[in-house]
């Protein structure tokens, strides 16, 4: 609504100068990890030093490589499982909004039942029945279980723009089902959505995360954050800070640069002073 | 939602509020069944000897005449809903199979630890809210200020620590260098019923978990209570000479309450959730330490059971919620938003 | 503290006190672009039993007054110089503690909309009972009781103890906005500031309202600052006038002064605003009616929305004729806006049909332009939008749109802003511009001009006569306002509750 330009505020800067470093770093990593992700050396549980800038594991491989390959493997499934279920949400709740009420009342009800289990357990369930993991199947275990709160907030905003005067005074001018969709629907709940699909894909790539760390995503041999803060569980005992620190603060930062920047989408038209 | 039979003349009509509540339970009651039905589908998808996995490894010794016996006793020569069915009897005596892992029926397997899984759960359910609202009303009264900035930006760096982190890095403080509290466990070996003893294993966990929720919950109320602000009756009150820490924490917040309370309900699936993870994380024997063994072993009656519980109370927590929404929002009462809907051709 | 307050007043005695006394006020606001000076230099007095009236238009800096009144403005509002003077003290000087005493106390406000202004989630028992135990500090539950029921009969509330029961949204507008007036009488203050408070009512209703005003200010010695922006609400109630704009206090004195020898042009203009439709203005000259022929009828309607306990619209029948301007009016409620959407096809009756004679498409100006439009359209692409569902080509739209905001005398530069960016009177011509454009023969505005200004109403419905003419149009008024559509019209129908009616002209 506001299309003057605001100047984004520092938080906001940084956040997408570190996204876009994480990103292209995990997207180079073949070309820039000075080692293989499952190469293992002769230096075991080494602190961070000039041959390992982030130190090593204690099976000798080098964490900086392994995070940067990790890195892959975590965006790639954040972003595919975010992007599946903004898709089935905005199909689901367009529809449950513009249909007949007792339609609507069934899809919801429907929605609401995904939404009574909590999404970890489902996955769960899923990876437990349907085995294998890649990275699609992993996005699409995510995704498929996480479009259900983003679904009742298309179906609100449709619902709501639809009862509105100008879209009834479209009708009356003789607009179709289609064009009503397209300039006035869709850019009406755009804002609310993008808030939530940024949200969801820091959501999804957690929800990846913890899976990996108890050992039910990827496999062993391929690597993602998670995974590695799971090997950290031994560090716990050698004392190698830098196997859990290091690969944590990576994970961290980069959700909170998501996050940050979904707040930012969200900066929305609070009138501008309080009356208390 | 559900039709209530309101007339707006008549607002003192109380009918309206045990028809809702019993709206709500059979609607909260079909909602379990579909729920048993997708569960039940879902697990049939299983690979692997149906067989095997309702009566164990035992399956193996058993004669053929016997295994018979127990394929039509399952129903499996018979169509799926037939199976469903005789399934649903089953739940009903209390009977849903034998644990692979444990080799125990699995209603005992749960009910051993479902008690423990209550207690984290509800603490850390009311040490979110309680400071919660506490701190994100105090946030919203001095709107703008430093202290206010400060803690939300708090509160989205601690929304976003994944808890099984939060909990490695408890453990590796508080147990390993410090060595205050134990690193899991419910209960130290023979000390079962010793409530200090309980509490002291519950800190942690439940540290991991109010952490990684009390920043959203808090951030969630003072934007609310921020957006009361901006109303006029806000003005009305100021006008009336009552200080401004009374309007916010009285006034406005009763008026958010109706949009609390389906946040709340949301809450019980995603605390809930949490609960799990972190019991694995800290080895505490509740449902989430058995849900995620048995997703590793391929215990799938164990799983299945889990999750029906688990959706079971989630349900529950959520008909309570319609209620205490209904009891609160007397605009809610009168329904005046439904009829206002027309279906327009 | 306490002390500096009071001594810094003047010590009133005798009867006649002075409740209220404004002097040299200046007030500005920290907006985003620098500093708006909302209030220059306003002088004002008012005494017991004394109503004064603060008139014009909506931004004229009359709101940010009465808040500064008692100092309710938060953070961005700076208080340049001046005193404000309420019952001897001066509310500048005070803190904020001190003024928690004094509001409620000492003065007290009624706002324009009783709705959003009364708070949802409590009954109108509590909200009537909190001034008394603050400021009168009664704590005995009886006598709370006692009290608010005197108060609400006092308001010409029939059945208290009903009425106390229920929350805002219960109630009807005219018997909120009189709760409210009791709610502020409660702490039994000494001023009563009231912004608007008749401007979202419909005349009957906005009647009782400054009928109780007059009778609080006779009865109970209280000082009242009516604060409005239509002349003729307030030469019926006040007993002096105060003529605002751009901040500034052009003119003042009491209410016959201010008619009969208004001195600044801007107060010419508006007590003429204030006298037509009154029979003062020149009137049309009344021509012989040519007998015209009926464009549509109305059969039996009866609407019934579901869930409603009572029908909008039961067993109405009414002619609408060529080329007429049909004036529909009626209280709030009464089913005019619902006829209205069933003329136009949005509504199926539940009862009875419409026909129309000859195939007309009728077209809907709403009632409120800022619903209506979708704010993240510019105003040119809002009113052109019939022209693009119609698929027309580009170069043709903008010939067409030229005509169009020539015709509704809309400036070609405001086509570019937002709707949220231009004034009432300017979306309302961009909706008449949107009408148009679909070249319609029949045109229904619901309620086209209540939301504006007096001036501007004025000349809307100049537009809107204007172009019946040129376009040989019908139109079909709906408002609540009678002597705006009396001027206009040249039949009237009056609805009542459901639509029961009688004509006349």
């Amino acid at each position: 609504m506001n299309k003057k330009k605001n100047r984004l505020g520092p938080g906001v800067r940084l956040s997408i100068i570190l996204l876009a470093v994480v990103g292209i770093a995990s997207l180079l990593a073949p070309l820039l990890a000075p080692y293989g992700p499952n190469e293992m050396g002769p230096a075991i549980n080494q602190a961070p030093s000039a041959d390992h800038l982030f130190g090593t594991d204690s099976m000798g491989r080098d964490l900086l490589s392994r995070i940067l390959y990790g890195g892959r493997a975590s965006l790639c499934i954040g972003l595919m499982a975010a992007a599946i279920s903004t898709g089935i949400a905005m199909v689901y709740g367009s529809l449950s909004g513009m249909s007949r009420r007792w339609v609507d009342r069934g899809l919801m009800g429907f929605a609401d039942l995904m939404l009574s289990v909590p999404q970890i357990l489902i996955v769960v369930f899923l990876q437990a029945i349907f085995g294998k993991s890649g990275y699609l199947s992993l996005a699409l275990s995510i995704g498929v279980t996480g479009w259900m709160a983003m679904a009742r907030i298309i179906r609100n905003e449709v619902r709501r723009i639809r009862e509105t005067d100008y879209v009834t005074a479209a009708r009356m001018m003789g607009g179709s089902f289609g064009y009503i969709l397209r300039k006035h629907l869709l850019p009406g709940f755009l804002p609310a959505v993008l808030y939530a699909a940024v949200s969801s894909i820091g959501a999804a790539m957690m929800t990846e995360a913890t899976l990996s760390f108890m050992g039910l995503g990827l496999p062993v041999a391929e690597v993602s954050w998670g995974g590695l803060l799971s090997d950290s569980r031994n560090a716990l005992l050698s004392d190698s800070w830098w196997i859990i620190l290091i690969p944590g603060i990576v994970l961290i930062g980069t959700l909170i640069a998501i996050a940050a920047l979904g707040e930012q989408v969200r900066k929305g038209n609070t009138r501008l002073h309080s009356n208390l | 939602m559900n039709s209530r039979i309101e007339n707006q003349k008549n607002p003192g009509i109380r009918r309206s509020r045990v028809g809702a509540a019993a709206g709500g339970l059979v609607r909260g009651l079909f909602l379990l069944l579909v729920l048993s039905l997708v569960v039940f589908f879902l697990a049939r998808a299983c690979p692997g000897d149906p067989l095997r996995s309702w009566y164990g490894d035992g399956v193996d010794r058993l004669s053929a005449a016997q295994k018979e016996a127990m394929r039509r006793n399952l129903g499996l020569d018979r169509s799926l809903w037939v199976q469903y069915g005789l399934w649903l009897r089953n739940l009903f005596q209390g009977n849903l199979g034998i644990s692979l892992k444990y080799k125990r029926p699995v209603t005992a397997v749960l009910g051993s630890v479902a008690g423990n899984t209550a207690i984290l759960g509800l603490l850390a359910y009311v040490m979110t809210f309680l400071p919660a609202f506490r701190i994100g009303s105090s946030c919203a009264l001095k709107e703008g200020s430093r202290k206010d900035r400060r803690l939300s930006r708090i509160a989205v760096v601690t929304g976003n620590i994944p808890s099984f982190f939060l909990g490695l890095l408890l453990i590796l403080f508080f147990t390993v260098k410090i060595r205050l509290f134990p690193s899991g466990g419910a209960y130290s070996y023979g000390m079962a019923h010793s409530l200090p003893d309980r509490i002291w294993h519950l800190v942690l966990p439940c540290a991991v978990l109010v952490l990684e929720h009390v920043g959203y919950y808090g951030l969630m109320v003072r934007n609310l209570l921020v957006e009361e602000t901006r109303k006029d009756y806000v003005l009305l009150h100021k006008s009336q000479g009552i200080p401004r820490e009374k309007i916010l924490r009285r006034y406005c917040m009763k008026n958010i309450l109706p949009g609390m309370i389906p946040a709340m309900t949301m809450a019980v699936p995603h605390i809930l959730g949490g609960t799990y993870v972190v019991e694995m994380v800290f080895g505490y024997p509740g449902l989430g330490t058995l849900a995620f063994e048995s997703a590793l072993y391929k215990d799938f009656n164990v799983l299945m059971a889990v999750t029906l519980l688990t959706g079971a109370l989630v349900i529950f927590c959520n008909m309570l919620g319609e209620v205490l929404s209904a009891a609160i929002d007397p605009r809610m009462r009168d329904d005046a938003a439904e009829f206002r809907e027309v279906d327009y051709e | 503290m306490m002390k500096d307050c009071v001594n810094k007043g003047e010590r009133n005695t005798g009867k006649n006190k002075t409740v209220l006394k404004v002097e040299n006020f200046r007030l500005c606001f920290n907006g985003r672009f620098g500093a708006v000076h909302a209030v220059r230099d306003a002088n004002l007095e008012v005494r017991r039993g004394e109503i004064v009236a603060l008139v014009g238009e909506s931004g004229c800096g009359k709101t940010a007054l009465c808040r500064a009144i008692l100092m309710l403005h938060s953070a961005h509002a700076r208080y340049l110089s001046g005193r404000i003077l309420l019952d001897g003290r001066d509310v500048r000087t005070c803190s904020e503690r001190e003024m928690e005493q004094i509001r409620g106390k000492a003065a007290s406000l009624v706002f324009q909309n009783p709705l959003s202004s009364l708070n949802p989630v409590y009954r109108i028992r509590e909200q009537l009972e909190e001034p008394m135990r603050r400021h009168l500090g009664m704590k005995d539950a009886g006598a709370l009781e006692v009290r608010s029921r005197e108060l609400l009969l006092e308001m010409g509330l029939k059945e208290p103890e009903e009425i106390l029961e229920k929350y805002p949204h219960q109630l009807s507008g005219g018997q909120r906005q009189r709760v409210a007036v009791a709610i502020a009488l409660a702490g039994d203050p000494s001023l009563i500031v009231a912004d608007e408070p008749t401007t979202a009512l419909d005349p009957e209703t906005a009647k009782m309202v400054t009928d109780l005003l007059r009778r609080v200010a006779d009865e109970k010695q209280k000082g009242i600052l009516f604060v409005t922006h239509d002349l003729a609400v307030a030469s019926a109630l006040a007993d002096r006038v105060l003529v605002m704009k751009n901040g500034e206090i052009l003119e003042q004195g009491t209410t016959e002064d201010i008619f009969a020898r208004p001195k600044e042009n801007y107060t010419k203009k508006l007590v003429r605003c204030a006298e037509w439709g009154r029979g003062k203005a020149p009137a049309e000259s009344l021509k012989p009616e040519p007998e015209r022929k009926r464009l549509a009828a109305v059969h039996h309607l009866t609407v019934r929305y579901p869930g409603a306990p009572k029908p909008a619209l039961r067993d109405c029948s009414l002619d609408i004729r060529e080329g007429e301007i049909l004036g529909l009016i009626g209280e709030s409620g009464c089913g005019k806006s619902t006829m209205a959407k069933v003329l136009c096809g949005i509504l199926k009756p539940s009862a009875g049909e419409v026909e129309f004679f000859r195939p007309v498409k009728p077209v809907l100006i709403f009632q409120d332009s800022v619903a209506s439009f979708n704010e993240r359209m510019t105003l040119g692409e809002i009113v052109q939008e019939p022209l693009v569902i119609g698929k027309m080509p580009p170069e043709r739209r903008k010939e067409k749109l030229r005509e169009l905001t020539e015709q509704v005398e809309l400036e070609e530069a405001l086509l570019d802003r937002y709707p949220y960016e231009v004034s009432g009177g300017q979306r309302q011509r961009a909706a008449i511009a949107r009408g148009l454009a679909m070249d319609p023969e029949f045109l229904i505005a619901d309620e086209p001009v209540s939301s504006l200004d007096a001036p501007v109403q004025m000349e809307i419905l100049r537009l809107l006569k204007h172009l019946r003419d040129r376009r040989n149009l019908t139109l079909l008024i709906i408002s609540h306002d009678i002597p705006m559509v009396e001027h206009i019209s040249d039949r009237i129908i009056r609805m009542e509750k459901e639509g029961l009616r009688d004509e006349f002209k």
